[in-house]
């Protein structure tokens, strides 16, 4: 091995000095570049999949004020339920403690719930406390939860019991067994403030499972109906059967009715930006 | 012209291997030493090969990984400057120490909050910790693997709603470790057992009932050995002359030694700049760590990243200020720069679990995206 003379060395040693300092500089900026760099492409993975690690919802059935009919929850696989804000599931409704229950899916199963103690559920109307056993009534697609004065529905996602598969062996064969048992249509305690609302009770099946019978196609007839009169008001709710949509729009006949504004179900996370803006 | 830019990652890696190359050649030519020279090319190259082989074949955290290698490798550049001849010896302990990235991404996705892994993970700690207090001669400290199984069986209990079987677990732990006159590692576990509990169940009761039962038995430990938590003996930094800022002038001026940390010699030889620059490595690894376990899907794993990374933290605090003279009790040395074979195994072990925590996040990822599709 060669060596120089200590005067060189010397020279090298200073030149050295300052040149690795240097470098630790530039070696700890392109880590942080780095590090910026996966985050930022890992957020806008998870921007893309707006339902990531979830595996249904949780839709109000009955709620109070802040929580109303319809509202939706993203579920994921697991996590905790109760009234604040630290919990994965916020339901802010009477009798719901701060942190009521632990929840978790299991393949094949469904979703188990934990009341923790002192806390109450009712799933599919048998109760749970923290002494019973999660599995032996496990939360199916349809089912219902009763949470303080809240009640809940699970909508199960249908694509999920390919995720059950891919945990396992993928195997195409056996993928229809590995849906959840579906339960009978449950009966939900009567605390409802609205109907219940008509929900897939099953999730929905493959299209080569629905029978295709092809049906006689009547001609259109065409029958105008006579323009509304514009003195007189819209008919009431009250007096039009809820099957036939309503509109004040005297110039709409009824042959012309346009579809209904499609209002998007309120998020539970929307009404949290509220919240916090507030 | 279409150019495409270098990635960071790649960036990385030619400004360590280049760093690392330069300063064990330079070393090498000061002294004359083959061994030097050799350690030139082969660092680099593992450092380069460790962020390719492993991190493809076990699907790791390339970013972790990086970080933990380079940092040995400047470990064994501090003692390559200090002690030429034991830098190979070193550097052949560390590649032993990188094999332990597998049986940590091996545990990491084998463990399941399972009542039967927490007992088994806790009678290990608890052995671990009790074995030199019954048999004295065995003179190894694996406080950070006891601590390390300790947490996984503390982590099980809080997931499985036992959290008073893990304040027990927790406090059996800590008073070990201060039977067995290691105050920082007491220290330590009680802080990242705390950190845990908080992040579990933030309930005031059970806060207020951990906080107290760990302040008393400290305050008892402080009763019965007062010099224990707190010695009288004047405390003698490891920086008898102040560092400068891009080292000594004089190329023959000899750098300060610490039994316990290379980080003194690394900043006695290449100055406070580079040495502070080693040390941001420490904050970047964190916030990888925390990432990761805000992405992990189960609760379990990301508890578990959060508790592997904050144990890496504070040891590493604990160890930086101790060499600064601000804290004076003797920690453990500085993760993955240290000349300790347990301590090193046991960093490495951490990294693969961690890696192991990212894979999974990975595959979890793998699974929405196809579940995207076909949902399309």
């Amino acid at each position: 091995m060669f060596s120089v003379s200590p005067e060189t060395y010397q020279t090298i040693h200073q030149v050295s000095r300052f040149l690795f300092a240097f470098g630790g500089v530039l070696i700890v900026l392109a880590a942080v570049g780095w590090l910026i760099s996966e985050t930022r492409e890992w957020r806008e993975k998870r921007r893309s999949l707006s339902s990531a690690g979830t595996i249904g919802e949780l839709v109000v059935i009955s709620g109070n004020d802040e929580m109303p009919s319809q509202t939706w929850f993203p579920l994921p696989r697991e996590g905790v339920l109760g009234s604040v804000r630290s919990c994965d599931l916020v339901v802010p409704a009477d009798g719901v403690r701060s942190c009521h229950l632990d929840f978790f899916w299991q393949d094949g199963v469904g979703l188990l719930i934990h009341p923790r103690s002192g806390c109450e559920v009712r799933v599919n109307d048998i109760v749970l406390n923290c002494k019973s056993d999660p599995e032996s009534a496990p939360l199916t697609h349809g089912s219902s939860l009763q949470i303080g004065s809240a009640v809940l529905r699970l909508h199960l996602f249908a694509a999920l019991d390919h995720t059950s598969a891919s945990r396992t062996k993928p195997d195409a064969d056996d993928a229809p067994a590995a849906l959840p048992p579906v339960p009978e249509p449950a009966s939900v305690p009567p605390v409802f403030l609205q109907d219940p609302v008509d929900f897939m009770e099953s999730p929905m099946p493959p299209n080569s499972q629905i029978p295709i019978t092809p049906a006689p196609m009547p001609l259109p007839v065409h029958i105008p109906a006579p323009p509304f009169p514009a003195a007189l008001s819209a008919p009431s709710i009250d007096d039009t059967p809820a099957s036939l949509p309503v509109s004040s729009d005297p110039t709409i006949v009824s042959g012309d009715i346009p579809a209904p504004a499609v209002s998007s179900r309120p998020r539970r996370s929307d009404r949290w930006k509220e919240d916090w803006s507030e | 012209m279409n150019q495409k830019a270098i990635s960071p990652r790649r960036f990385y890696l030619f400004l360590v291997a280049m760093f690392l190359a330069l300063a064990f050649f330079q070393l090498a030519i000061r002294e004359g030493n083959d061994q030097l020279a050799l350690l030139a090319g082969v660092v680099p190259a593992v450092v380069v090969l460790g962020n390719l082989i492993p991190v493809r074949v076990f699907s790791l955290d390339r970013l972790l990984t990086s970080a933990a290698l380079t940092l040995t490798a400047f470990g064994i550049l501090a003692v390559a400057a200090l002690r030429p001849d034991e830098a190979h010896s070193l550097a052949l302990q560390s590649l032993a120490s990188v094999a332990f990235l597998l049986p940590g991404v091996l545990l990491s996705r084998w463990l399941r909050p399972a009542c039967s892994i927490a007992v088994i993970f806790g009678f290990l700690g608890l052995s671990m910790l009790s074995v030199p207090l019954v048999m004295p001669y065995l003179s190894f400290a694996c406080d950070m693997v006891s601590m390390l199984l300790l947490m996984v069986a503390c982590t099980i209990c809080m997931i499985r709603q036992k959290q008073v079987a893990a304040m027990l677990l927790s406090l059996s732990g800590a008073a070990l470790m201060l039977l067995g006159q290691h105050p920082v590692s007491a220290i330590v576990w009680s802080l990242v057992f705390l950190s845990l509990m908080w992040a579990c169940s933030a309930r005031p009761a059970v806060m207020f009932l951990v906080l107290s039962s760990t302040g008393l038995l400290f305050y008892g430990a402080w009763l019965i050995n007062p010099e224990l938590l707190w010695p009288d003996q004047t405390f003698v930094p490891v920086f008898s002359t102040r560092p400068s800022l891009f080292g000594p002038e004089q190329a023959d001026a000899v750098p300060a030694i610490s039994p316990f940390s290379l980080f003194p010699a690394l900043t006695g030889r290449y100055g406070l700049i580079l040495s502070g620059c080693v040390v941001l490595l420490y904050p970047l690894m964190m916030l990888r760590s925390v990432s990761l376990a805000r992405a992990s899907r189960s609760r379990f794993h990301g508890l578990l990243a959060a508790g592997l990374a904050m144990q890496l933290s504070f040891f590493a605090i604990g160890a930086l200020l101790y060499d600064m003279g601000i804290w004076p009790l003797q920690s453990l040395p500085m993760p993955f720069m240290s000349e300790d074979l347990p301590s090193m195994s046991a960093c490495f072990l951490i990294t693969g679990m961690l890696g192991g925590i990212f894979s999974g996040n990975l595959q979890d990822l793998e699974d929405d995206i196809r579940l995207s599709s076909l949902a399309r």
